[in-house]
């Protein structure tokens, strides 16, 4: 009875996939993946000619198909843990082929450090396929049934050619593995050198067949570089890991009994059982293999990537819910709060208790941050910015390719602007990604039907928030909100992205003037008192004048009052600063408990101090469109 | 979702099956039809257009509804082609269209559209008619291809189209070349060697002159420009190269037209290569006019260019340029005497971009509300001058959208100019004919194999000009340029150029 069946009888192998699996569907989450990468993945000709244009391509783009599973968990999870049986498989009967038929653990390793690798959201899925066609090729060659030197010859350089087509540099572990083999297992060392010396020359041959150019781009070639550069060391080291196995394996056994120093470390064979002892294995194992996927899964992206998903989908309570508990943040994240707070009602009454870009204005394009672009340009639709979320979306479209969410975003845009054939081009591109099909004949029809906008209560809304005339210029945030709610003084959104631009960068004076806006449009700002924030701004700002002027200021609140439990609170805040006069840590430790969630923290101790930011500079020019 | 997969497949399992039909003749026979007593609606409307005899099948899309498409296409010689089709995309076999163009050239040549409608009849549209140009376009097609509207430029590509085929092939893709900005690509009397571009990238802002088989790599910035040369024309001799180099900012409109671009300063001057030597002189380069887009007279002795007085960006929508020429002798190096050749405050707009068809007789231009950069502005419409008389007109082929970045083939009979007219955001290259008496017809949209492929293509065509050949240079040869150049040159400021003000940087 083979190993692999004897895993299976003995529950092994089940146990352990199905643990896998649901490790895969409920923890890791493939629909996080596919919200990270937003596989790019269209159908026709066009799309697969360029991929069949390079080595390496066709998986790529069987990856990019089989990644859409992931907008189904459960499916994602399942061909993950489909792609991890097989390797398992092919594991077992490489290690076989090695000599440790002996060792019923060692095939489980590789589907950890898979599993590893799925957790950290920026894994290309295409490296699994790449991986598993190597693994194939270098069993296919082992157990080809050719014994003339020249045949296996022909044998290696038929599989080579296919191999580096499909795989690209992958295929360099199908090379050394072949040449471990007959060197180390079937004795013939002149024909495994020889498979072993291909390494060099397919890296080449590589290289040229991508026309690459840049000497520091070689390295781009091997499998896990390229994500090493974008998603740092433990993919790399992974990965690493994963590719360094198998030489041991198949050429271990052959090692070790030429170095009689090591035979101490042959494996032990398990004693035989009953099948319930061996579910009892499985399970010892599988938890123990869970242990380093758990210790390097990347909480802290997952936590983000669940907090963008869920602004994607405007699941604005989730999104606040899930902002609370953050322990690392980034722009995103915090555009993607904003953003939140401003649904549930709660921006200017929770900002400070949230993460905040300190000094900075509350919308900023930034061309390092993509995804923050493409949050942007979700935030100035919502705005009715529409010209400048079309600036963005494109921005982000050049950036980070050809994702859905972008494309649907331009669709929107480009109907609002009126501009209906433009709509049609991007449906027509989003068409080619089968996952939309609804949402692009939904807006196909209102196209059809000539005025897209009727019976769209969202396209209708963010519509009537557009600007009228045209305000040419390069915008820093404060122009353009200011410009938004002149042109559209009930454009809650605007007004209050405008007051947390204020309280952002250290200006409460203008928090005060904006609190007569609120009279003026009382059946679009419906605040029963100030809001918090706005009250702590007025509350520092009277104290600066206080402190200028010597007299209590007078400040035109139209009618309203600053609640007696913020006169007391700002006490409260004052007292305590008092008390630390000389130590400032302290200070900030202690207000930090007590008043961590206020302007008054924020505008005291923020590092760098807010000041009124400037227009900033110009972006880069490209004009050659 | 996996079921779609097979649509693609029966789709060319059908598009076969009806090539092969077409071949032999047995697409299905038509006995009974009822008269539609209009024209079919179909998309590129390749309808009333004058079209080279060396163009690449004009596949077409059937805007009809139906449940099976039959098309005839036939020239006054008797060859007939008939495509078959489940579907409204309609695709006409090569070697046959080749033939009958080659037959009907200076005639005819009618589409007949049948739809059948249903399950049930078929229906006769009233028959399509275009017409075969005496004269050739030339071969190819070169162009950049971009995504709209983005500063952050990631995947650019200078492209070469085979116009009597679909062949499409990189002369160089940035994805090669370290994502450098690729841009500005010219050719001298529309032959494809030697040819030039620009490129920006952290190696460098550089011009690359390729020749043969070896690209010579150029730093154009001297103590008179500190900005490196920008839009360009060789001189017909090839001998010299005029640029422009600029200070150009974007800004961004709330309304309408998304970006914009504002030219604060520009001069123009002469790369000498053999010299490899930068010149000027007062009249292209006077610091209170921007002057920019040269281009050269097909004789040589004039500069073409647009000047206009700089103005703050604030009044960026009163800048409009005006149309000036200045005399040049290529072997002194004298410069002649600067002309107005059509003044701003003449014709209220502003002209940009032109273009002298290589027989010398008219010049092709655009105009538009104001402003140096035309294919943002919705307003820019392409205008003729005949050189001879000096009288200018407004083409018919202008759109509601902007259209601009024109070209002439070499035997002044086609241009070429890239419009949004489609969707208002994409540039799609169009091909009009020009007869000898100047009147230049229904543009054509470059034909594709895909009858939908202008439907879901995102990038916008940039910069269309039409070369004889196809560049033949390596484009490992030319990425190398960008990356590694080998022995770079830069170029020296001629001694008699006086710097007397600040340059544009």
């Amino acid at each position: 009875m083979s190993p692999v069946s004897t895993d299976i009888r003995r529950g092994r192998a089940p146990l352990f996939f199905i643990l896998y699996y649901l490790y895969v569907w409920l923890h890791v989450r493939p629909d996080l993946v596919y919200h990270a990468q937003q596989p790019v993945f269209f159908e026709g000709k066009a799309f697969l000619v360029d991929f069949l244009a390079r080595p390496g391509g066709l998986t790529e783009y069987v990856g990019a198909f089989l990644l859409q599973l992931h907008y189904y968990p459960w499916a994602g999870a399942l061909f993950v843990t489909a792609g991890a049986w097989l390797v398992y498989r092919l594991t077992r009967a490489l290690t076989g082929v090695g000599g440790w038929r002996s060792s019923p653990g060692w095939p489980f390793i590789p589907p950890v450090l898979l599993l590893v690798l799925h957790s950290r959201y920026s894994y290309a899925l295409h490296l699994d396929l790449a991986l598993l066609g190597a693994l194939l090729g270098a069993l296919a060659y082992m157990r080809v049934p050719l014994r003339r030197v020249a045949a296996r010859w022909c044998a290696f350089l038929v599989l080579s050619v296919l191999l580096w087509y499909t795989v690209a540099a992958t295929y360099l572990l199908f090379a050394v593995l072949c040449g471990i083999y007959e060197a180390a297992n079937a004795r013939r060392r002149l024909l495994g050198l020889s498979y072993l010396a291909c390494v060099p020359l397919a890296v080449l041959a590589h290289g040229a067949a991508l026309q690459i150019v840049q000497a520091d781009a070689w390295l781009l070639q091997f499998p896990y570089y390229d994500l090493y550069q974008s998603s740092g060391p433990v993919l790399l080291v992974t990965g690493a890991l994963l590719y360094i196995f198998y030489p041991l394996a198949v050429g271990g056994e052959a090692i070790r009994q030429r170095l009689p120093g090591l035979s101490l470390l042959r494996p032990v064979a398990p004693r035989r059982g009953s099948d319930a002892a061996s579910a009892v294995w499985a399970l010892g194992f599988a938890l123990l293999a869970v242990v380093p996927a758990f210790l390097l899964f990347d909480s802290d992206a997952r936590a983000l990537l669940e907090l963008d998903r869920g602004a994607r989908h405007a699941a604005w309570e989730r999104v606040v819910e899930k902002g609370a508990d953050l322990r690392e943040y980034d722009v995103l994240a915090v555009y993607n709060i904003q953003q939140a707070l401003y649904h549930v009602g709660e921006l200017p009454e929770r900002m400070f208790a949230f993460p905040v870009i300190a000094n900075a204005p509350v919308i900023s394009p930034n061309t390092l941050e993509p995804g923050s672009l493409a949050a942007l340009s979700h935030i100035l639709y919502e705005l009715g910015s529409v010209n400048q979320a079309e600036h963005m979306a494109h921005e982000a479209l050049e950036i980070l390719g050809d994702r859905p969410s972008l494309l649907q975003r331009l669709v929107l845009i480009n109907i609002l602007k009126g501009r209906a054939p433009a709509a049609r081009v991007f449906l027509g591109r989003l068409e080619k990604s089968s996952l939309y099909d609804k949402w692009v004949e939904h807006y196909r029809r209102a196209l059809d039907s000539g005025s897209p906008l009727s019976g769209n209560a969202e396209l209708s809304r963010i519509s009537s928030l557009m600007p009228r005339s045209d305000s040419p210029g390069y915008l820093p945030a404060e122009v353009l909100l200011r410009l938004l709610l002149v042109q559209n003084p009930k454009n809650r959104m605007a007004f209050e992205y405008l007051m947390a631009h204020y309280l952002l960068t250290g200006q409460p004076e203008k928090i005060a003037e904006g609190i007569g806006h609120l009279n003026d449009y009382p059946e679009h700002y419906e605040y029963p008192t100030i809001p918090t924030h706005y009250e702590e701004a007025i509350l520092l700002h009277m104290a600066g004048l206080r402190s200028q002027g010597g007299e209590d200021p007078q400040l035109p609140l139209h009618g309203r009052k600053i609640r007696p439990e913020s006169l007391q609170r700002f006490e409260d805040f004052r007292r305590i600063l008092r008390a630390h006069r000389d130590d400032r840590d302290a200070a900030r430790r202690e207000l930090a408990q007590s008043h961590g969630d206020t302007y008054w923290f924020y505008f005291a101790f923020s590092d760098p101090p807010p000041v009124q930011a400037s227009a900033g500079p110009p972006p880069p020019v490209n004009p050659q469109q | 979702m996996t079921g779609r997969h097979s649509v693609p497949v029966l789709l060319g399992l059908s598009a076969l099956a009806v090539a092969l039909n077409a071949l032999c003749g047995c697409a299905p026979s038509i006995d009974a039809y009822e008269a539609a007593g209009r024209p079919p609606s179909i998309d590129p409307a390749y309808t009333g257009a004058v079209i080279p005899a060396n163009i690449a099948p004009l596949n077409f899309t059937v805007r009809e509804p139906g449940s099976e498409y039959l098309v005839e296409v036939y020239g006054s010689s008797g060859d007939h082609i008939r495509i078959a089709s489940s579907g409204p995309g309609i695709r006409i076999p090569i070697s046959p269209w080749r033939e009958l163009l080659e037959k009907s050239r200076g005639t005819e040549i009618h589409f007949d559209v049948y739809v059948r409608q249903g399950e049930g009849q078929w229906v006769r549209f009233d028959r399509i008619t275009n017409t075969i140009a005496p004269d050739d376009v030339d071969g190819y097609l070169a162009y950049r291809l971009l995504k709209p509207l983005y500063n952050k430029y990631v995947n650019i590509g200078i492209y070469q189209r085979d116009l009597h085929s679909f062949e499409e092939t990189a002369i160089l893709e940035n994805n090669r070349a370290d994502r450098a900005c690729l841009n500005c690509h010219t050719f001298p009397n529309n032959r494809p060697d030697p040819f030039l571009l620009h490129t920006r990238s952290r190696h460098g802002l550089t011009m690359l002159v390729a020749r043969r088989d070896t690209v010579s790599t150029v730093a154009t910035q001297t103590e008179f420009n500190s900005s490196p040369a920008a839009y360009s024309s060789w001189h017909p001799s090839e001998r010299l190269v005029a640029f422009s180099v600029n200070k150009v900012s974007l800004f961004f409109h709330t309304v309408g037209e998304t970006r914009d671009v504002f030219d604060a300063a520009s001069d123009l001057a002469l790369y000498l290569i053999d010299s490899n030597t930068l010149t000027t002189t007062a009249g292209i380069s006077s610091p209170d006019r921007a002057e920019v887009w040269p281009t050269w007279s097909p004789d040589g002795h004039y500069l073409y260019f647009s000047s206009a007085p700089v103005l703050p960006i604030e009044r960026f929508d009163e800048v409009r340029y005006s149309l000036m020429r200045i005399g040049y002798d290529v072997d002194s190096g004298e410069w002649g005497k600067l002309e107005m050749v059509l003044s701003a405050e003449d014709t209220g707009l502003s002209i940009t971009q032109p273009r002298i068809s290589p027989d010398g007789r008219f010049l092709l231009f655009c105009m538009a509300d104001y402003g140096s950069f035309p294919v943002y502005l919705s307003s820019s419409d392409l205008y003729l001058m005949d050189l001879v008389s000096g009288e200018y007109r407004r083409l018919g082929i202008n759109s509601e959208q902007a259209d601009s970045w024109h070209s002439w083939s070499s035997n002044s009979r086609w241009i070429v100019f890239s419009s949004k007219r489609r969707n208002g955001l994409m540039a799609r290259p169009y091909l009009s004919y020009v007869d000898v008496r100047g009147k230049v017809h229904k543009p054509l949209l470059l034909p594709q194999q895909d009858p939908a492929f202008y439907d879901s293509f995102i990038r916008t065509y940039n910069v269309p000009e039409l070369i004889a050949g196809p560049v033949q240079i390596d484009s490992r040869a030319l990425a190398r340029a960008v990356v590694a150049p080998e022995r770079p040159l830069t170029a020296r400021l001629d001694p008699r150029v006086r710097v007397t003000a600040p340059s544009p940087k």
